[in-house]
């Protein structure tokens, strides 16, 4: 059981930078998701938001370069469900970028730029630094109920 | 175990384009190669089944996105059918019901689709 301002590992991996890991890990997610007290649609939806930010690491930090690998971590610290990405691509801070303007997406029709939406609107609180060569993506939502 | 299918078929005048399984960034490619397709065929009335899809991400949603404005220039549509709530609400979350006409079934879409032609 994780212990109060101590972070709590569930799981830890270094994945090869391919899309056809999304499927799986979004498994992963879900099932720690609703281990820590999530219900299953919130549970979904956290799987979707990190779906996006692999894919974003795929397409953009690695630019679909499967050679590469990016770590992801699972912890849940006292009431915070948090997934850690780790890369060490071309660096993106998704909080520089510009707030999602729906309608003006939606006028102008053009694919692109969804996921960081789907993964604002789902996750509590996003941070994103880059250390050295590497980039630190954290995704954190509230666990339901308070601490674990 | 395969993630994702699809299938296409007449049902003038629309095609249907059936998909099942998971659409994210490694299928969706499989979806944008029909759309081209179809496409490429001066086929631009289509209905998009989603009876047997369980999982949708933006990569998915960025196809639909990406061949709507060619499809409407040629007086044709995209009408999009047969969601789960689940799905629904991936759509939902990004405004996309604004954008695309959902139908619960395959028969009120083509419906629309057959008034249109007159």
């Amino acid at each position: 059981m994780a212990q109060s301002g101590d972070p709590s590992l569930r799981f830890r991996e270094e994945v090869p930078s391919t899309t056809g890991e999304l499927h799986r890990l979004r498994g992963v997610v879900e099932r720690e998701a609703v281990r820590v007290g999530f219900d299953p649609e919130t549970a979904f939806r956290m799987s979707l938001a990190v779906d996006e930010a692999c894919s974003n690491i795929i397409r953009h930090s690695y630019r679909n370069n499967p050679a590469e690998q990016f770590t992801v971590e699972i912890s849940v610290d006292d009431d915070l469900f948090i997934v850690h990405l780790i890369d060490h691509g071309a660096s993106y801070d998704p909080s520089g970028a510009g707030a999602f303007d729906r309608q003006a997406y939606l006028n102008a029709m053009r694919p692109g730029g969804l996921g960081l939406h789907i993964i604002r609107m789902v996750m509590d609180d996003i941070s994103y630094e880059t250390i050295g060569e590497h980039n630190h993506l954290r995704l954190v939502k509230r666990v339901p109920g308070g601490s674990l | 175990m395969s993630q994702f299918s699809l299938s296409t078929r007449t049902l003038p005048p629309t095609h249907v384009i059936d998909l099942a399984g998971f659409l994210d960034a490694h299928t969706a490619p499989q979806l944008e190669g029909a759309f081209k397709g179809l496409i490429d065929e001066g086929v631009y009335r289509i209905i998009v089944n989603f009876r047997d899809l369980s999982y949708i991400s933006s990569a998915g949603l960025g196809v639909f996105m990406a061949f709507i404005e060619e499809v409407r220039t040629h007086n044709g549509d995209i009408k999009l059918v047969g969601m789960s709530p689940k799905i629904y609400n991936v759509f939902d979350l990004l405004g996309f019901p604004m954008l695309y006409e959902i139908y619960d079934d395959e028969e009120q879409a083509h419906r629309k689709f057959t008034e249109a032609v007159g």
